[in-house]
């Protein structure tokens, strides 16, 4: 197992609903032929350096996966395909991924997501405050 | 070296062409002191070498951009003083990022 990461522009305009639909797609894609994907982010909407489509502006969609190539080769082909993909990019982060290298990393990400949760329910309503606007500031205006 | 008496004599005709013209106007400056042997220059480090924290990839393009001249165009390490080492590492990350639209290829004046 080899750890990639594939980072892809899709069109602005596209509603939330799309883009989780997007997202969904390709991790089946992935989970489909034995990958694990290790973590999605939304970069959300970016001004691009140059036109693309005649578009000036692009969703950014990371995933992090483990797999082997390929999982790269039918992800790229299938976004090659997607009309609503404008560019996408891979690179491989990592030769190898072992299995327990895999969870800890899903159980690290388990962790962080809890993390923000507990907060308010305990004493700290600073922090939950300053984490909370923090995911916004990724969307460009 | 030859720089010094170069600098006084700012105006003297036999100049041998190739590279040792360029240091014609460098290093005396306007300062007539014809003992000047150092040319100034700033200590350049790598900045990945002293930092280890700064971690270079194409997705930080916050730290790219530094490396990247307002045309867009790859700064050279004889300006930036990176080493060898990181500057081939940092052209691989700024060649990523133009491909995904994060930096430019070429900016045009307008």
């Amino acid at each position: 197992m080899k750890r990639y990461e594939t980072l892809f522009i899709v069109q602005s305009e596209l509603s939330s609903d799309d883009i989780t639909a997007i997202i969904d797609r390709y991790s089946k894609i992935i989970s489909d032929m034995k990958g694990t994907v290790l973590k999605v982010e939304r970069w959300g909407k970016r001004k691009l350096a140059y036109l693309i489509r005649k578009q000036s502006r692009g969703f950014y969609i990371l995933m992090d996966y483990a797999g082997n190539r390929e999982i790269v080769a039918e992800v790229e082909r299938i976004l090659k395909f997607d009309d609503k993909v404008l560019k996408y990019m891979s690179v491989k982060l990592a030769d190898s991924i072992t299995a327990e290298e895999i969870e800890r990393e899903l159980a690290g990400q388990k962790a962080e997501a809890e993390a923000p949760a507990e907060p308010p329910a305990t004493i700290k309503p600073a922090s939950a405050a300053a984490a909370a606007p923090a995911p916004e500031a990724t969307t460009e205006g | 070296m030859r720089t010094p008496s170069e600098s006084t004599t700012g105006s003297r005709p036999p100049r041998t062409g190739g590279p040792g013209g360029r240091d014609s106007r460098g290093p005396g400056g306007g300062h007539g002191r014809p003992r000047d042997r150092r040319v100034y220059h700033r200590r350049k480090v790598c900045r990945f070498c002293t930092d280890s924290s700064i971690k270079m990839s194409y997705k930080d393009v916050d730290t790219l951009r530094y490396f990247v001249t307002e045309r867009g165009k790859i700064i050279p390490r004889r300006i930036t003083g990176n080493c060898a080492l990181h500057q081939r590492a940092l052209t691989v990350e700024i060649k990523r990022a133009r491909n995904i639209a994060l930096l430019p290829f070429m900016v045009t004046e307008s």
